[in-house]
């Protein structure tokens, strides 16, 4: 095993995977997953390990996109389309079977009116977080659906639908991963065969050239979707 | 050694810091082979992470050789290979043992206030 095969059991790859075992899929199950980042690329290719029939991955960064498409998943943009609409015509009106959102409290703030005000409240020290993709997750979810949290909130939440969540029955799932629960299963997974976790990897560097790779990876440029650094 | 250091919103250097040392018997160090920047990172990186202070390591993927070990350590030897998970835990509380190493009792020195936010 190469230390880029074995590197993203550090965290990635069980959190990933954990998001996506949240879900209890069943077979011909369809999960949609927000975040395309490198935690939803691993929940995307965990969900089909797991056996997920249809893995619909949601994002607006195009090569994220992408490499999403490349793991077998059906993709939304969610600059381009209505991802409410767009899930619901693509499941008989009811919503995935399972809801991943992997992205957490900094959606992206031009997405959605929501996520505009959440912005406006967080510089005003009104609120802390910016939950709209759980709102949309829960949204999407069907009747006794999982909606499966692994993107990371750091407070209170505002305007999340508990109604729609109560009375339609969903189950929440969400963890900081317990990483040493997976290690022993997920390095048997990479030693079979079954994933390469550096399908990920888009950019590799020295430590020295780490500073300038922070910038390239939170400003998303050259396609970055994931920093390898070695000495 | 060589490390990426937080200097402030948006600064992080590559730096000389001190070499670790065993400060206690169930330390190991390992020599890094590799490790990557996370999106959690980049919220250090974006100023929001309260607490970090001038000069903090940064990262938590990461992976090496072992190339010293305390007098504690029963399960790694000088030489072996190791992933270090991001989630530091004892393996020995009611939780650890339980299989929930995220929620160790052990290493969160701000239980209370976690348990709040």
């Amino acid at each position: 095993m190469t230390d880029e095969q074995a590197l993203f059991l550090s965290d990635i790859f069980p959190t990933g995977y954990m998001a996506a075992e949240f879900c209890d899929i069943q077979p011909g199950d369809t999960v949609a997953i927000w975040g395309c980042g490198p935690v939803g690329q691993m929940a995307i290719r965990s969900a089909f390990l797991l056996g997920a029939e249809r893995v619909i991955a949601i994002d607006t960064v195009p090569e994220r996109l992408a490499l999403a498409r490349v793991s077998g998943a059906l993709t939304l943009d969610f600059h381009e389309e209505d991802i409410y609409d767009r899930l619901m015509e693509l499941t008989h009106g009811r919503g995935a079977d399972g809801c991943i959102d992997a992205v957490g409290t900094e959606a992206d703030a031009m997405a959605s009116a929501d996520s505009m005000i959440d912005r406006v409240k967080t510089a005003l020290f009104m609120g802390t977080d910016r939950p709209h993709v759980l709102r949309q997750a829960i949204q999407c979810c069907r009747n006794f659906g999982t909606v499966s949290i692994v993107g990371v909130y750091g407070g209170f939440l505002d305007k999340v639908p508990m109604g729609s969540a109560i009375n339609r029955g969903l189950r929440f799932r969400m963890a900081q991963t317990p990483v040493q629960r997976y290690l022993p299963m997920l390095m048997e997974r990479i030693q079979n065969g079954d994933i390469d976790p550096s399908f990920v990897i888009t950019h590799r560097a020295s430590l020295e050239d780490g500073p300038d790779l922070y910038k390239i990876f939170r400003d998303k440029h050259d396609g970055c979707i994931k920093v390898v650094l070695k000495p | 050694m060589k490390a990426l250091t937080w200097h402030g919103k948006g600064d992080i250097r590559c730096d000389s810091v001190p070499d670790p040392k065993i400060e206690d018997g169930r330390d190991a160090i390992i020599k890094v082979t590799a490790c990557a920047i996370c999106g959690s990172d980049l919220h250090i990186y974006g100023g929001i992470i309260p607490g970090m202070e001038h000069g903090d390591v940064l990262g938590h993927e990461t992976m090496g050789e072992v190339v010293e070990v305390g007098a504690g350590v029963g399960n790694l030897k000088v030489g072996d290979r190791v992933v270090v998970p991001f989630t530091i835990s004892c393996g020995e509380c009611f939780f650890c043992t339980r299989g929930f190493y995220s929620g160790c009792e052990r290493s969160n020195p701000d239980r209370a206030k976690a348990a709040k936010l």
